[in-house]
């Protein structure tokens, strides 16, 4: 009876064993397959973007993502992260990691099926089409200390844009066709001091569009094919005709962006050289004023207010991440414009961004060196760039900004980010790719916490020596209480 | 309710008048310090890599684990096998509570002497905020990390104490099958890509580096839950088994 009775007792608590392990294994099985990742930091460094979240929610076929790189990569862990981040967002997701060495087959393997010639990539394909993006696409260096240590620092994790931009082109392979006018002293990319229209060239190749330039002057339209004409920092004004034609195109549903410089005219008059398209913007509800911009409250140097940083901005799809950020936007001589009624009434027109209040328009341009605020100069906020949209169409859109150095190479490559960030989203926005627009890079150095020898010696004696001692104290009198 | 709660200022009684609360905390206290003082100083030399203090603090050294390893079976091993060394365990058992409740009020008091010890290092989280702006999110969920891993290895303690007849064995016991499961990480370097994956979500370091940079992950946040409530269920069985006897 005793020996039946431990039997059951045994057999009882086996059953619970099995099925309790069972249990655990189950759940966490589910939770595994389903699940969820928050961020908890104020700063939202884990947070995707609304615009990625917008896309793996869409997405409506599988995405296959091969992460080619080693464990030990510098990279891994935040890329592990981030797309673990996408996979919790979407069930389409279908995420594989291949070590070169542990998983050398499969990852050989996926290499040459993708045709990827690079390692250290990630691979992003659907049934028909994939996209692979390199290292140095995702992750940023600072090579400041190179020279004393040989070594370069981690500086930004551009991930994030880097594996959205991909995923829309493996998505949506349509490529837009933009083009930069020629044939008016605009910066073009074949000279060796206008590096910057080059790296902005070849970051709208890298985010699947494709550049041309485009000589105006013999036009009779614009091509069929262009998505966005650019006219960026023209020195010779535009013909009547060529205006003509840029309007016509514009108001047929095209997109036009310029970067008009304030370029003065030789001779003793000192004034502002026509570009052409004064009219054209005019009637758009922009005009050009005759002013340089001075902007003391964000200038760059003390007393050159005539580079400054443009830290106004509003609300709008273009500047949204700036505002967020608070990334500026440098600006070297500037063109003030102002916003006025439009003479075609389906457009409207306003701000992106504007100086401080303290700014004021230049008018006086023969001694540049000593600038003051007179009563004939525009004065107040004054606007630096402003878009203006077709009300009924919805497709004819301009951005006008009165400074082409915003893509020169230091503005574009300024480590604080807004230059880059703002023409490409202008670029995401004027091409109807509204969902493209950039996603500002994640920083990875920052700065640490310092403290003196004193700072560092307070801390020694009041966390080591004298808190675990006072615990220690307070036990001991708790004891020796006790035994009396 | 009240009976558990009747356990629990008896056991936490039984802690804060014997000395072993006391170098416990102490032993605690001190690591933490020397720990987070040495981070500081690393820090404040020139081309220190920017890794925020309490993230380190949080499982991002060996002595976090050194402390979770040695300290929980401390605390837990004599909980149940001392009470059956002595024979008092006969008096629980005949005891109007039921086997779920002496379980639970075991676990609390151990994990309310836990907590405690962890809440003696807000300090250094005051201390931090008097000298820069600090991003209270990775330390609100590294302090979850915490809370969850704690609640986990308590319930490894007990249920090693509920089988075990003598302290030492339940020490041993709780402190083999702790060091497994924080050595598993050691899996996921020999592993390849595909199994990594699956160890990495019991990879303790990897799930508690997830909580001290400010990412919480329902996956870990649900392993760690059920493995408490698993603990504690064998632990009942084990005292519902020892009760037939």
């Amino acid at each position: 009876m005793k020996s039946k009775q431990k039997f059951l007792t045994g057999a009882n608590w086996s059953a619970f064993v099995i099925l309790s392990i069972s249990l655990f294994v189950i759940v966490n099985y589910l939770s595994f397959r389903h699940f969820k990742t928050y961020d908890a930091t104020f700063s939202g460094e884990f947070s995707l973007s609304p615009q990625t979240k917008k896309f793996l929610k869409d997405l409506k076929e599988e995405m296959e993502i091969f992460v080619l790189l080693p464990m030990g990569d510098e990279s891994y862990e935040r890329v592990e992260r981030l797309l673990n981040s996408f996979k919790s967002e979407s069930s389409k997701i279908k995420l594989e990691f291949l070590d070169p060495e542990k998983d050398r087959e499969k990852y050989e393997l996926v290499m040459k099926k993708y045709s990827v010639t690079t390692p250290n990539s990630v691979i992003f394909a659907t049934n028909d089409r994939s996209k692979w993006v390199e290292k140095d696409q995702f992750l940023e260096y600072d090579f400041s200390s190179y020279q004393f240590d040989g070594t370069a620092k981690l500086k930004n994790f551009k991930g994030e844009g880097a594996f959205l931009n991909a995923m829309y082109e493996v998505v949506d392979p349509r490529k837009p066709k933009i083009y930069f006018t020629v044939g008016h002293g605009e910066r073009r990319d074949n000279e060796d001091n206008n590096r910057g229209i080059y790296l902005f060239k070849e970051r709208l190749s890298k985010e699947g569009a494709v550049t041309e330039e485009l000589q105006t002057v013999a036009l009779s339209k614009i091509p069929e094919d262009a998505s966005l004409v650019v006219v960026a920092g023209p020195q010779k004004p535009f013909t009547k005709g060529e205006s003509d034609i840029l309007e016509k195109y514009l108001d047929e549903g095209g997109s036009l962006f310029l970067l008009i410089d304030p370029v003065i005219e030789e001779g003793k008059d000192m004034k502002f050289e026509k570009t052409g398209l004064e009219e054209m913007c005019l009637r758009h509800g922009i005009e050009l004023l005759d002013g340089l911009v001075v902007d003391p409250e964000a200038s760059l140097l003390a007393g050159r207010a005539q580079t400054f940083f443009g830290i106004n901005y509003s609300p709008n799809e273009i500047t949204a991440d700036l505002m967020k950020n608070k990334y500026p936007i440098l600006f070297i001589l500037a063109r003030a414009l102002k916003l006025t009624e439009p003479t075609d009434k389906d457009f409207k027109s306003e701000a992106l961004v504007s100086t401080g209040k303290e700014a004021w328009a230049e008018t006086n341009l023969k001694n540049l060196k000593e600038v003051k605020k007179d009563p004939e100069d525009p004065q107040g906020i004054l606007t630096l760039a402003a878009i203006t949209v077709s009300e009924k169409n919805k497709k004819s859109r301009m951005v006008v900004v009165g400074d082409s150095d915003i893509i020169s190479e230091g503005a574009f490559l300024s480590q604080l980010g807004g230059n880059a960030i703002f023409s490409l989203n202008a670029v995401h926005f004027l091409v109807q790719q509204e969902e493209r627009i950039s996603i500002p890079p994640k920083e990875i150095n920052k700065k640490p916490i310092v403290l003196t020898t004193t700072q560092l010696m307070t801390n020694f004696i009041i966390l080591v020596v004298l808190f675990p001692f006072a615990i220690a104290l307070f036990g001991v009198f708790v004891y020796f209480s006790r035994r009396r | 309710m009240n009976k558990v709660i009747a356990i629990v200022r008896k056991e936490l009684w039984q802690y804060f008048f014997s000395p072993i609360a006391y170098i416990v905390l102490a032993s605690f206290v001190l690591i933490n310090s020397f720990v987070f003082y040495i981070v500081l100083a690393a820090m404040s030399k020139a081309a220190s890599p920017p890794i925020s203090p309490m993230a380190l603090l949080f499982g991002g050294t060996f002595f976090f684990w050194l402390l979770l390893i040695v300290m929980i079976p401390v605390l837990t091993m004599r909980l149940g096998a001392e009470e059956r060394k002595s024979g008092t365990i006969e008096t629980l058992l005949t005891a109007p509570v039921s086997d779920f409740e002496i379980v639970i009020g075991k676990f609390l008091s151990s994990f309310l002497f836990y907590l405690l010890a962890w809440a003696l290092t807000l300090v250094y989280v005051f201390i931090l905020k008097s000298y820069d702006n600090v991003d209270f999110g990775p330390i609100l969920s590294g302090y979850l990390g915490v809370i969850l891993i704690g609640a986990f290895f308590i319930s490894i303690g007990i249920w090693a104490t509920m089988i075990s007849r003598n302290q030492i064995v339940a020490a041993i016991i709780s402190f083999s099958v702790m060091a497994i499961m924080v050595g598993m990480t050691f899996f996921s370097f020999i592993l390849g890509s595909e199994k990594k994956e699956l160890i990495q979500s019991i990879d303790l370091l990897a799930i508690m580096e997830n909580f001290s940079k400010g990412v919480i992950d329902t996956r870990n946040v649900i392993y760690l839950l059920t493995g408490t409530v698993l603990f504690l269920a064998l632990s009942v069985k084990s005292l519902e088994a020892r009760r037939w006897q």
